[in-house]
């Protein structure tokens, strides 16, 4: 079943709680221009277990992405939309 | 294998952290190493687009930080291809693209130089730390008054739903088997086709992947799934009260331990009824035959007593190790959202 932008920001919040160690609130109320690192606060190595959870919970799988392909969760959320099974 | 400071040698894996990753790559004298890609964070990185196998110095590699070099274990040295191949293979392969962050990353690279197959363990940790993340999920559904039941997986589940004479309570096993599919989904990316559910001695569904619960109740179907056993339960307050409010304190005493007796004020169904759902998620997180309701202390650490906002009436349970990572999401017309809850304390309505 294909997944809404908004039903995608909602579990890529999920993942983001459930990885960014005590930042609840921030990941919470992010939204899609939210910078992944000047807003949110996400190292290289917290981007890299970000992209992993998200190729585990919408079972996707990243092809040719560099370090610095996402640069806000907009960017995320469009790779998951047009590759989600 | 073990990373020491120590000064490289020809055909070496070395490695320097930059920021919060390590960057990788083959030495093969101090102005050549051979690295998927410059250093992250470099002017010649850039966007990190496009990158390829190159060729810098170590000073460069460095970034200024310390390099450290691979030091195999007599298992790996006997696995690894010799250090002259391993330089040759790497300069070979200078100009070489297809980069991914996660699948074929400068790690990739130098292992790969070295003992001939992709490896990033950057990658795995991150995987391993994601997949043992604690989880602990509950779903809710109000269950509509019309259910098309329709088929599930497994064809046992399938089976037991299709002999269900009581069309109501065909439709709640129906339905609570579709909250679980989308529990599974959501919480673990898992499909219910992957899954090797099958049915206990004991009555009680399970699975390899993941631990689950089931409850349906008077037009409500909850689920929890975590990563550790989990037991849910979930009543009805009006049915209860309806069914039972002249025999409170009779039920109390066959139902509640001498400790609790003493706690309970007699005369509260609610608070009888938090005891209850304690007791049962209690008893449903394990794998026993017989559940002695007097002799389960419902007052655990690991057992939390809830209130929904959105669908009121009803009170539940969860219990699981995994209680500090409790998340709760509601059901409605095949989609599932976070939901806001109100925890209740035991014996307190």
């Amino acid at each position: 079943m294909q997944l809404t932008r908004d039903e995608i920001m909602e579990r890529l919040k999920d993942i983001m709680i459930s990885a960014g160690g005590g930042n609840e609130q921030i990941y919470r109320e992010c939204t899609e221009d939210s910078d992944l690192s000047a807003d949110l606060g996400l190292s290289s190595i917290g981007m890299l277990y970000i992209v992993i959870a998200v190729e585990e919970t919408f079972r996707i799988r990243f092809t040719g992405v560099g370090m610095s392909d996402f640069r806000t969760v907009k960017d995320v959320i469009d790779y998951i939309e047009e590759h989600q099974e | 294998m073990k990373w020491w400071p120590s000064e490289p040698r020809r055909g070496d894996m070395i490695r320097v952290l930059l920021g919060s990753v390590y960057h990788y790559g083959i030495f093969i004298d101090e102005d050549t190493v051979v690295q998927f890609g410059p250093p992250p964070g470099t002017e010649e990185y850039g966007k990190g687009k496009d990158l390829k196998v190159c060729i810098t110095s170590a000073d460069f590699f460095s970034c200024g930080k310390i390099i450290e070099t691979a030091v195999l274990d007599k298992k790996e040295a006997r696995k690894r291809i010799s250090p002259e191949k391993t330089a040759e293979t790497a300069l070979s392969r200078v100009g070489e693209g297809g980069y991914d962050l996660i699948h074929n990353n400068c790690e990739h690279f130098a292992y790969e130089c070295v003992f001939g197959v992709k490896r990033s363990t950057q990658e795995e940790d991150a995987r391993k730390r994601w997949n043992s993340r604690p989880v602990l999920d509950c779903y809710f559904a109000v269950i509509s008054d019309r259910v098309d039941v329709g088929h599930v997986i497994p064809p046992a589940r399938d089976e037991l739903i299709a002999a269900t004479a009581n069309e109501r309570l065909r439709a709640e096993r129906y339905f609570v088997w579709e909250l679980l599919g989308a529990a599974f989904s959501r919480s673990f990316g898992y499909r219910m086709d992957e899954l090797d559910l099958k049915l206990t001695s004991c009555g009680k569904w399970v699975c390899s992947k993941a631990e689950f619960s089931l409850t349906h109740t008077d037009g409500l179907a909850a689920v929890a799934v975590s990563n550790a056993p989990v037991g849910i339960d979930a009543e009805c307050t009006r049915s209860f009260s309806e069914k039972h409010g002249g025999d409170i304190a009779a039920l109390a005493d066959k139902m509640l331990t001498r400790r609790e007796r003493r706690e309970y004020d007699g005369s509260d169904p609610e608070a009888l009824l938090t005891y209850w759902t304690r007791k049962e998620s209690i008893f449903k997180s394990l794998v026993k035959p017989s559940f002695r309701p007097e002799r389960t202390e419902s007052d655990t650490k690991n057992t939390v007593s809830l209130k929904l906002p959105d669908i009121p009436g009803y009170i539940m349970s969860v219990h699981g190790s995994e209680i500090g990572a409790l998340r709760c999401y509601t059901y409605r017309d095949g989609k599932t959202a976070a939901a806001d809850f109100e925890k209740i304390g035991a014996g307190v309505g």
